[in-house]
């Protein structure tokens, strides 16, 4: 059941309408019903898996509560981290290491004969794994304590707004929220929907318009010229962000609807004026997750300069592993980890912070060079992300360089999509980012005006658009 | 003592929205935006951006409007094996009829359904239409007949959200399919590469003379090495589970009703096939019992117009190699096709 299907609906209307006519302690329970059914529809064998690791969380972070001695508060974590990571570990990773370890052994001069199986990836799964570590290794930090009702920490892994593609919920955000009695006023609700219409208009209209001319470029890029593939490569940079942040934003529209607060995963990462305020504004809730549960542990930026840039190094190569058992991603956290370390190396003992709107000519050049300099980095890095493979990687690397060669017909209108898409993106994005919101339009815009807003992107989401959609793109993590 | 034990608290939603002024702006420009587009936006999209009208409306009000042009006009509608079959230079130059245009509209899989979308939306003035002819076949009235390609079955109506009238939206079988045509089925959506090529204007594809299966080479050489399109296979896809197709016939009666009623004279002609084509039908009894009703459709046509039913080659006086695969024709089987139907349009048009 996706959020763009004609089912989900259907589904959230007949929830919804359930929940709000329940008593509080029902309603948790509905939404767990719910939360199972949403999983279920996908493949019902899979719920097992996220049983088991609800299970294996709560009772472990509720041994290591009670334990007053050390030792047995570690072995409890590390049953938990062993079981959760464990899962991940087999049903992402498995083929990806075991095919990479035959390949170092036979480059040694080895035979290995590791088998490969045939693995389905369940959707989600890093997602709520992510959710359920970082929940045991706060209730062993003592930073939370360990709940005693199964039914809400059930929730708190399952619940099924963020349970595909996120955000990575944090159990001290979440969980008090599902506890306490949740009251709706006519503002959530008004908010609930903007937010879901502003999702499937970055999901459907951005995301999905774009898609066909990215799939073209990657697909062949010996067959398109340079100019093309470069075009092609920022149209992936707007597919990627109106996917995911629109997925979010449907997440979180939904979830204001009963009532609950989701954490803000994107704030328009692509206005960001360097690469550290772009891993501020991107993916929050997984760069948070990374900078607490990796980077900190490893020592952060305590343990002297060459120790803090292999921290980054480490804490990036596995971000883009998490994102996916390929070279390709672990290349892509790479090049983020080396532009991290660079811009941390020129900016000394700088702080960064989020960048003002700029008040000065002289800072509104700065801003933007920063801003187109940064986006067109982070687009060099997404081709990697997108590729195939690693040779399909560098042949559209080869390809588009050639950007003297034979021009095609396919300039004219990927030029035109960047501008319009592009358009879209930066209107929604600088008005948000303006207002420091997430909704670019507020109660201070005339009625009128901000009515016929709202209509034109509804109208634009039922004029212009492919019929075939792509599902997301974050359920393949 | 009664004990309340019910789950319900109705007490959530502490107040319910009522609707606010951005609300009932919403809802004006909303259905303002809608009218308009669907008032003015529509007929051009669905002119420049389906595959009838970019081709085949155009290009038939392209000709109409078209000052020099003050011929009468001979109109063939049919499927690709027509766009194959007919050169309408060489009936130009054979034909008895003195200004006349012949306008070959043929379009791979289309049917009796697009025939009328074509006349219907097209600007032409019908007494200027001195004969239509029309191709007729077997998949054409088969409910079962699967795509080539695909093997999904055909739609008989591909476009049917974007040119079909409320009447026909509201015969839809399936409730949820009927439904989506009366609502977001009146919408026309294209991709913006649908909206650039649509207002670049370009000039539709449209072959006057000799058709582009014998223009382009790689054309021909596509279908000849293509297996699907061996007779025994296509047999199989085009023929599939026969069963007569009623509400195609009916729209085939209707049209030919309505140009009869409007004074023009109407041709039906099956262009043949190799005969390995129909072998399909003899694998169930029940196939060719079902087929016998399309053959008897056909016969009930031809009694009051000229219907030319060639069920293969001998039956025009001609042979295999006017193909190159199991029905599309060679360019010299075109040449030849288009002077054997020469005779047929004069006889049509006594």
């Amino acid at each position: 059941m996706l959020f763009n299907s004609w089912t989900f609906p259907l589904f959230f209307i007949f929830v919804w309408f359930l929940y709000i006519s329940l008593k509080h302690k029902y309603q948790n329970v509905l939404l767990l019903i719910a939360s199972y059914i949403f999983y279920s529809w996908w493949d019902v064998r899979f719920l097992s898996l996220l049983l088991v690791s609800t299970a294996v969380s709560f009772y472990c972070a509720k041994r290591i509560e009670k334990s007053d001695i050390n030792t047995n508060k570690r072995i409890f974590l590390f049953v938990s981290l062993i079981v959760n990571l464990g899962i991940l570990g087999f049903f992402k990773y498995y083929n990806f290491f075991a095919i990479s370890t035959v390949r170092i052994f036979s480059t040694l001069g080895f035979q290995a004969d590791l088998p490969t199986l045939n693995i389905l990836l369940p959707i989600g799964i890093s997602f709520y794994t992510f959710q359920a570590v970082s929940y045991a290794i706060d209730v062993y930090r003592g930073k939370e304590k360990a709940i005693n009702d199964p039914i809400s920490f059930a929730v708190y892994i399952a619940y099924f707004p963020k349970l595909f593609a996120g955000p990575i919920e944090r159990s001290h955000n979440f969980l008090p929220q599902i506890q306490t009695e949740r009251r709706l006023k006519d503002s959530d609700i008004y908010e609930g929907i903007k937010l879901v219409l502003m999702g499937y208009f970055k999901k459907v209209f951005i995301a999905d318009g774009v898609a066909p001319i990215v799939d073209m470029c990657f697909a062949s890029p010996e067959s398109n010229s340079g100019i093309t593939l470069i075009f092609g490569a920022y149209l992936y940079a707007f597919q990627i962000y109106g996917d995911f942040s629109g997925y979010t934003d449907i997440a979180r529209g939904v979830s204001r609807l009963f009532g609950i607060e989701l954490k803000l995963n994107f704030m328009q990462p692509y206005l960001s004026s360097n690469i550290t305020e772009f891993w501020r504004r991107w993916h929050i809730s997984l760069s948070s997750w990374l900078k607490d549960y990796i980077y900190i542990p490893l020592g952060g930026n305590r343990k002297g300069s060459l120790r803090t840039y292999v921290n980054i190094m480490i804490t990036m190569l596995l971000g883009g592993l998490w994102h996916g058992a390929g070279y390709t991603f672990v290349i892509w956290g790479g090049l983020h980890g080396i532009y991290l370390s660079l811009h941390k190396l020129f900016l000394r003992d700088k702080k960064v912070g989020f960048s003002n709107p700029p008040h000065s000519p002289i800072d509104l050049i700065k801003w933007l060079f920063g801003v187109i300099i940064t986006f067109n980095i982070v687009c060099l890095a997404w081709i990697f992300f997108r590729a195939d493979s690693l040779s399909s990687a560098l042949s559209y690397f080869q390809n588009m360089a050639k950007i003297g060669g034979s021009p095609d017909v396919m300039n004219f209108d990927v030029i035109v999509y960047f501008l319009f898409y592009g358009m879209c993106i930066l209107a929604i994005d600088l008005f948000c980012w303006y207002r420091n919101d997430e909704l670019p339009f507020g109660e201070s815009w005339h009625p009128a005006i901000s009515g016929f807003i709202y209509s034109i992107m509804i109208v634009m989401l039922f004029y212009i658009g492919e019929n075939n959609a792509p599902p997301f793109i974050y359920f393949r993590f | 003592m009664r004990r309340h034990l019910s789950i319900f608290g109705f007490k959530t939603v502490e107040t319910f929205p009522r609707p606010t002024r951005a609300f009932y702006w919403s809802i004006i420009w909303l259905c303002g935006l809608f009218f308009t587009g669907n008032l003015l936006l529509k007929p051009f999209l669905n002119l420049h951006t389906t595959r009838i009208g970019n081709k085949l409306i155009a290009c038939l009000n392209n000709n109409v409007s078209n000052e020099n042009n003050k011929n009468e006009f001979i109109i063939f509608l049919g499927s690709s094996r027509f766009q194959s079959a007919i050169n309408t230079k060489t009936l130009t130059e054979m034909s008895h009829v003195k200004n006349v245009t012949f306008l070959n509209l043929s379009l791979a899989s289309i049917g009796p359904w697009e025939y009328s979308v074509v006349l219907r939306n097209s600007e032409i003035d019908i007494p200027r239409v001195k004969l239509i002819i029309l191709e007729i076949s077997p998949w054409m009235f088969n409910a079962n007949a699967l795509e080539p390609h695909s093997k999904k079955r055909m739609s008989h109506r591909e476009d049917l959200h974007r040119w079909g009238t409320i009447r026909e939206r509201l015969k839809i079988q399936k409730t949820t399919k009927r439904i989506k045509a009366m609502t977001i089925g009146m919408i026309p959506r294209n991709a913006l590469s649908d909206y650039i090529s649509a207002f670049k204007k370009s000039e539709p594809i449209f072959e006057l003379g000799i058709p582009i299966y014998h223009v382009s080479p790689e054309h021909t050489k596509n279908l000849r090495d293509d297996p699907v399109f061996k007779a025994e296979n296509i047999s199989r896809d085009h023929l599939y589970n026969y069963k007569f197709l009623q509400s195609e016939a009916n729209i085939l009666l209707n049209l030919v009703k309505e140009l009869d009623k409007a004074g023009v004279t109407v041709a039906l002609v099956h262009p043949p096939v190799r005969s390995e084509y129909y072998d399909y039908l003899d694998t169930d009894h029940s196939y060719r019992a079902e087929f016998e009703k399309y053959k008897n459709f056909i016969k009930s046509l031809s009694k009051k117009h000229h219907v030319v039913y060639w069920e293969k080659p001998p039956d025009a006086g001609m042979d295999n190699s006017i193909f190159v695969d199991y029905g599309h024709f060679s360019k010299e089987g075109c040449e030849l096709f288009s002077r054997r139907l020469n005779v047929e349009i004069n006889q049509a048009m006594k």
